[in-house]
Parts: C-alpha cells; structure tokens; sequence
C-alpha cells in the first residue's frame, strides 16, 4: 500500500473510532443497554485499529505520524480507558463515551488543521477543547428530565446535596483548568514567532546581479518585444477565450536562440490589471533576471516596462511565464515556451508542444482538437512536451517506440529505446521525446483523449485509430536511462532542509486561512532557507497532503537522489520541477552555485497562492524590494 | 439563551439553502472546479464550525438532550459531505465509480437539509410554548 493511500485509511480509522464512541454514547442516553455494549466493543476495537494504521504510517517516516503519536493516540488512550472502566463498573457512562469521541475527533482535527509540526499551543488547545466538552456534555447529563434516573433525586436530601456541591466544585475546578489550557494555548498561538529571517546583510543586491549584456563569439542577439494585453483568442474549433495574453497570442511568442545568443526582451504591460513580470522556468538565469516580483523586481503596472537580458548559455526547452498573481495570468494565458538549441539546425521534424488547459479544454500549442501533421517515414523526430498548467498530464506516444532524451531541459544519460509506457508529465515540466518515423502513424494521445491529440502521419497514409492507452504503465525515470557520476557528494551536504508539506491553519499574506503550508507555515511566515555560495544543499521534500506538489526552485536543477527511501538508478536525473505525490518523500541536492534570492515553491500556482512558497538566500544577498510576492 | 438557540438554528438553516445555490452556481461555471467552488468549500467549511458552535450554545442552554444530539449530527453529516468528496477523487479522473459516490454528496446535503430544518422547527417550538419544556430549567 502506497503512503498516500496508508494517510487515507488512517484518516477514515479515525473518523470511524469517533463515530463509535459517539455512537456508544448516544446509545447510552437513549438507554439502550446491549446495544451500548455492543458499540462500546466496536469503539475499543476501531480504537486499536488505529493503533495499529499509525504504526504502519510510522514505519513510513516520522513527519507522517508525530501528532498522531505524541497528541492524538494518547488523548484517545486516557479517554478510552476510563470509558472501558466506567462501563466494567456498571455506570451509565455518557460522559465517558463522549468525552473518548472528542478525543478521538481531536486527534483528527489536529492532524488536518494543524500537522506537522505539533505544538505546544496545539496540545493545549485539543486538550482544552476535550476538556471543555467533556464539562459541557456532564452539564447537559446533569440537566433534569434528560440524566438516567437516579441521578437527579429531589433535593433537600443532605448526602445528595453533598453530591450536588462536589460535582459542582468539580465543575467549576475543571472549567478553570480547561480555560486555563486553551487561553495559554491560543497566548502562544498569537505570541510574536521567532523572527524569520529577512534581507539584512550589507552584500549585493539582486538588482546587481543582472544577465551578460553581450553574446558569445559568433552568437547573436535575439530581440523580442513582449506586450501582455487582455485579447479574445480564437482556437480552430472557433471556442473564444477570453485570455491574458502576451502580445494577443496564446501561448505568447516562443522564444527561440541558439546556445551563445543573447536574449533581450522587453516586458511592457498593456492592460493587465494584476501586473506582470517575466519568470524563466527552469533557466538558470542571474537573479535579477529571474521575474519573482517583490524578490527581484516590482511587478510592471499597466503601462511600465522592463528589460530581461539573458546569454542562451543551456540547450533544452524551457518556458517563460508571469510569476505576479501566476494562479491566474499563467492559467489564463500568460505563458510561451523558450528553446534553446545546441550547435547545427535540427535536420528532421521539431515540434513544441506546450500544453494548457482553457476552461476545461486541452489546448496544444495554440490548437484545441486534434492536429495532424504529414511526415515523411524516417524523419528524425523532437517533440518536446511542456506542460504549462498546475496538474500533471498523462502522455502515450502510440505507435513508435521511443527515447526520452531530455528532462526538464537537461540531457538524460544514455536513455534507452522504450514502448507501451506513458508519461506523467508534472506540472511547469518538460521532457524531450526523439524517435524515427515510422511508416504507419503515430499518436500522441494526451490525458487519454484518443479523439484529441497530435497525429504524425506517413505520406499517404490515413489515420487508423488509436491503440486504447489508458492500461499503459508509466515511466519511471528514477530507473531510466544509464547512471553516471555526480558532479558533487550529495552524501555529505553542507545545508540540509527538510520541507514537509501539508494543509493547514496558517497565516498567508497577513489573513488566517486553510492554507498549502509548508513545516506548518504560509508565505510569508516560513522561515527563509540561507545558504551560502559553493554549498552542497540537500531537500528532503515530505508530502503529507492528499494532492500532489510539483516542487520548483528557481534558478537551480536538483538532481534527484532518492524518491521514498528508493536511490534513483537510472541516469542522473536533473529536474526543476519534480512531483512529489501524496505519501511522498524525495530526496534531491544541488550545489549553490547562482548566488540571489530565490523563490522555492509548489508550482500548483493556486497552492503557492494558498501559502506553499517560501524563499532561498545566499548570505549577504539583499534586495530593496519589500512588497509581498504575490505567487 | 433558548431564543438565541432558536435564531442560530434558523440561521443554519438559511446557510444550508445558501449552500446549495452556491453548489449549483458552481457547476455551471466555466473556470475550473477549484476555484469555481471555492465559495462553495468556504461556506461547507463555515456550515461545519457553525453547527458545532449552535450545539455548544445549544448545550449552554440546556436544550433537550435529543435536541443536541440532532444538531451534532448536522455537524457529523457536514464532515460526511467533505469525505463523500475525498473517496470520490480518490478514483481516478472521470470514473464511473467516482461519479457515483459523488451523486451520495446530494443525497447526503438533503439529509443535512432535513436534520437542521427539523431542529429549527423543534427549537421554535420550544420557544414559543415554554409551558412544554422541562419544569425546572434554569434560566442561565
């Protein structure tokens, strides 16, 4: 069983020990002796199901199971165990089952809405909450007409009226500690955290550190000219979007060099309310080329400009996007592919095939539908898939066999020839796809959309139908293509982050919210990740959430060590957008060796907006630009 | 505090059908379904904290016990309604399967309907004839 599907089963354990217990209580008031028995069984069974989910989950990592084992379990013990005493001694125990609900509940809600890492502030607050129930409900029992008889006889009975003063005193005595406990919980909540750490330092700005202003030898300067305006887009089928555009295209321009070029491309804003700026995904450009507004640049307001000058000094496709407000310039429309190629022209077919999703449908390139295309059989043949949306896509090339040279821009070792498997593609990535054509043709079927899609078809020869895809295995390409040696050794770092990723209450951008957090925290509360120039940096990136995170560091490729404790042992694999799905832990490094302040983030866009970005400095690197970053 | 309780369910009651309307305003939307039901999320997530806090009022106000019971069970079936969604998704993209556990959402939102509409009337009930509620109750 998955990690991911483990977190599932535990989550619906504990939904249904609460349900028990609550259910063994209300079967009590209402009186109903066996059938109380029989839930009571239920409850304490469930109840040791579930210590038995965590310690598996356990066994998964400790990120997954800490509330769980130091808050919820032993709250659900104590309460538990008294509700089994209560009912070994006969008594009519409502308070009892309840309260061992709410513990139960606590727990749960604790792991949802406050995670890893567990507090002080969010013990006190679940113990608090428990406690006051428990009060609230004995109170409730207590009330007459509804307590099982014999618990209210009339008063002026002076033993009873002892009874009535001690329960009393009992009352008010533990009201006191569980107000006691849930205000210095929520004090500590609210109390100032330690500072994150900020800008400061007295060395280089970002703005300083800017891109080559001239090409290398024998290299040209590509000049582009960029206009974000809004613009209704017409797709071939003749659906019209109403986009956020550069320069009234979707994608925008691409953006085309060769290795040596200097790229210079001048952003004005038209009419784009949110601002725009230029990110290049994936292209290790300097920092303050990088687009990341209130990082390393002001957003452009309608009518300003700026200038990205960048030498082409990597091959490999990238893309550029709007990072200002990116949940939804890039999904509107505010996005165009960058290719770099090395050496000589292509002799074959080249195609860029950027994927995005417009109101619910695929669009590739600037075609909705399906597209086919004429090519002669033995034409070498580059398509390299960029997925411009915040979810994966799933391709299937049918009707070839097929090599994956290249991922996130960067050349995979020796990748060997392979059919019948799919791609999962995560979200902000690419990878390259060369074959030969064949003499019968070939399909490029996205999301399993058979009708849809790219065609390649022989001279003279119509398409015969797709092969059903749906059953293809994916590709794994931590096992794909022929290891070789690492540039550094990750074994010893020199920085080492862990980033747990989860849902959570936290604070974003100044408001309370359920946010993507990452170690508990919203942008801009997390902590800033220093580093410092030369350094060996290692992330282990923990997803605790039930949705998947496409995690994106600006300015560096990570090469991947290890997914779920499994060593990658295929080619080194260089990514800058890797998924880490639910249940997930991924283990990457990378030498600091582009010094700035970087953006480190989901590259969901919605769930950077939610809270999951946080920001990586090199010491000393500080930046005049204070406004907060909008994703 | 019987008449505050009394108000509060009415007013879950409203927020229900609010939620309803939002959920239909979401599907027909043409932005993609996180965010065209986000409203509809937010207010499910509101639904769930209010009812949880009219049972703590309703306990406070020493309501019949059956009577809080009921409205913890508008809570409980809230949370429901939010794992209908999640065993949903949790199918593949498009299943039937999927779809067909989603279709318990609707369901599942009626007997919210039901419950909380049912806990309203009760409660103004027993405001309006007080002579019927148990003899004896403080008046904290």
């Amino acid at each position: 069983m998955t990690t991911g599907q483990l977190i599932v089963v535990d989550h619906a354990v504990a939904l249904l020990s609460a349900a028990a217990w609550f259910a063994a209580g209300a079967a009590v008031a209402a009186r109903r002796a066996r059938l109380a028995l029989g839930l009571l069984g239920a409850a304490v069974l469930v109840t040791l199901v579930r210590v038995a989910t965590v310690a598996v989950l356990a066994g998964r990592g400790w990120w997954f199971v800490q509330e769980k084992v130091l808050l919820g379990l032993p709250m659900l013990g104590v309460a538990g165990a008294a509700a089994v005493v209560v009912a070994a001694r006969r008594a009519p125990g409502v308070v009892a089952y309840f309260t061992a609900g709410y513990a139960a509940a606590a727990g749960l809600v604790v792991t949802l809405v406050a995670g890893y890492p567990l507090s002080w502030s969010t013990a006190l607050i679940a113990v608090s909450a428990v406690g006051g129930a428990a009060l609230l409900t004995a109170r409730v029992v207590a009330a007459p007409g509804v307590a099982p008889p014999g618990a209210a006889p009339p008063a002026g009975d002076d033993a009873t009226g002892h009874a009535l003063a001690r329960r009393r005193f009992l009352g008010v005595a533990g009201g006191v500690v569980v107000a006691g406990a849930g205000v210095t919980g929520v004090g500590l909540r609210l109390s100032p955290a330690r500072p994150v750490a900020t800008g400061g330092g007295t060395g280089p700005s970002v703005t300083g550190l800017r891109g080559a202003a001239a090409p290398a030898p024998g290299g040209t300067t590509r000049r582009h000219t960029l206009s974000a305006r809004t613009a209704t887009v017409r797709l071939p089928s003749g659906r019209e979007i109403r986009a956020l555009t550069f320069d009234g295209r979707v994608p925008g321009p691409p953006i085309t060099a060769a290795v040596g070029d200097l790229i210079e491309v001048t952003l004005r804003n038209a009419d784009v309310e949110d601002g725009v700026t230029l990110h290049w995904h994936g292209y290790d450009v300097a920092c303050g080329e990088d687009g990341a507004p209130g990082v390393t640049q002001a957003a452009v307001a309608p009518g300003g400009e700026f200038r990205y000058r960048f030498r082409a000094d990597q091959a490999g496709t990238y893309w550029y996007h709007t990072h200002q407000a990116s949940h939804r310039g890039v999904r509107r429309g505010l996005y165009g592919t960058l290719v770099v190629r090395a050496g000589e022209d292509h002799n074959g077919l080249d195609l860029t095939l950027p994927v995005h999703t417009f109101d619910g449908v695929t669009v590739i390139g600037d075609r909705d539908g399906r597209t086919d295309r004429t090519v002669p059989g033995g034409t070498a043949v580059r398509l390299r898939l960029v997925n411009t949306d915040s979810d994966p896509h799933r391709f299937a090339l049918a009707g070839t066999r097929f090599r994956v040279a290249a991922v996130d821009g960067r050349d995979l070792n020796e990748p060997g020839e392979v059919g019948g498997a799919a791609l999962r593609l995560p979200a902000g990535g690419r990878y390259d796809v060369v074959f030969a054509m064949p003499d019968a043709p070939v399909a490029l079927v996205v999301d399993g959309d058979r009708a849809g899609g790219v065609r390649l078809l022989p001279e003279g020869r119509a398409d015969a139908g797709v092969a059903d895809t749906a059953g293809w295995p994916e590709l794994d390409l931590l096992r794909y293509g022929t290891p070789a040696a690492a540039p550094f050794d990750a074994r010893r770092p020199d920085r080492r982050f862990t980033l747990v990723l989860d849902r959570g209450l936290a604070v974003v951008d100044g408001r309370p919210a359920y946010a993507q957090t990452v170690n508990g925290r919203g942008h801009p509360s997390i902590p800033d990740q220093v580093v410092a120039g030369g350094d060996v940096v290692r992330f282990t990136v923990v997803n605790r959430s039930l949705t998947t995170h496409p995690w994106h560091l600006h300015g560096h490729p990570v090469l991947v060590l290890s997914r779920n404790g499994r060593g990658a042992s295929g080619s080194p694999l260089w990514m800058d957008t890797f998924d880490v799905r639910p249940g997930e832990v991924w283990e990457v490094a990378f030498r600091a060796t582009n010094p700035g302040i970087w953006m480190n983030h989901c590259h969901n866009l919605p769930h950077a907006h939610e809270g999951m970005m946080l920001r990586l400095r090199y010491e000393g690197v500080t930046t005049p630009f204070h406004g907060h970053h909008l994703g | 505090m019987r008449r505050v309780f009394a108000l509060l369910a009415s007013v879950l009651v409203l927020a229900v059908v609010a939620q309803f309307f939002l959920a239909a305003s979401g599907a027909f939307d043409t932005a993609p379904a996180d965010e065209s039901f986000r409203p509809h999320r937010a207010l499910g997530y509101a639904i769930l904290l209010f009812s949880l806090l009219v049972t703590v009022v309703g306990a406070l106000a020493r309501m019949p016990g059956r009577l809080i019971g009921m409205t913890a069970l508008v809570a409980g079936l809230v949370v429901v309604q939010g794992l209908i969604r999640t065993v949903a998704a949790a199918f593949d993209d498009g299943s039937t399967a999927g779809t067909l556990v989603f279709g318990l959402h609707a369901v599942n939102a009626l007997a919210i309907m039901a419950v909380s509409g049912n806990v309203a009337r009760r409660a103004r009930t027993l405001v309006r004839s007080p002579a019927r509620s148990p003899a004896g109750s403080p008046a904290s």
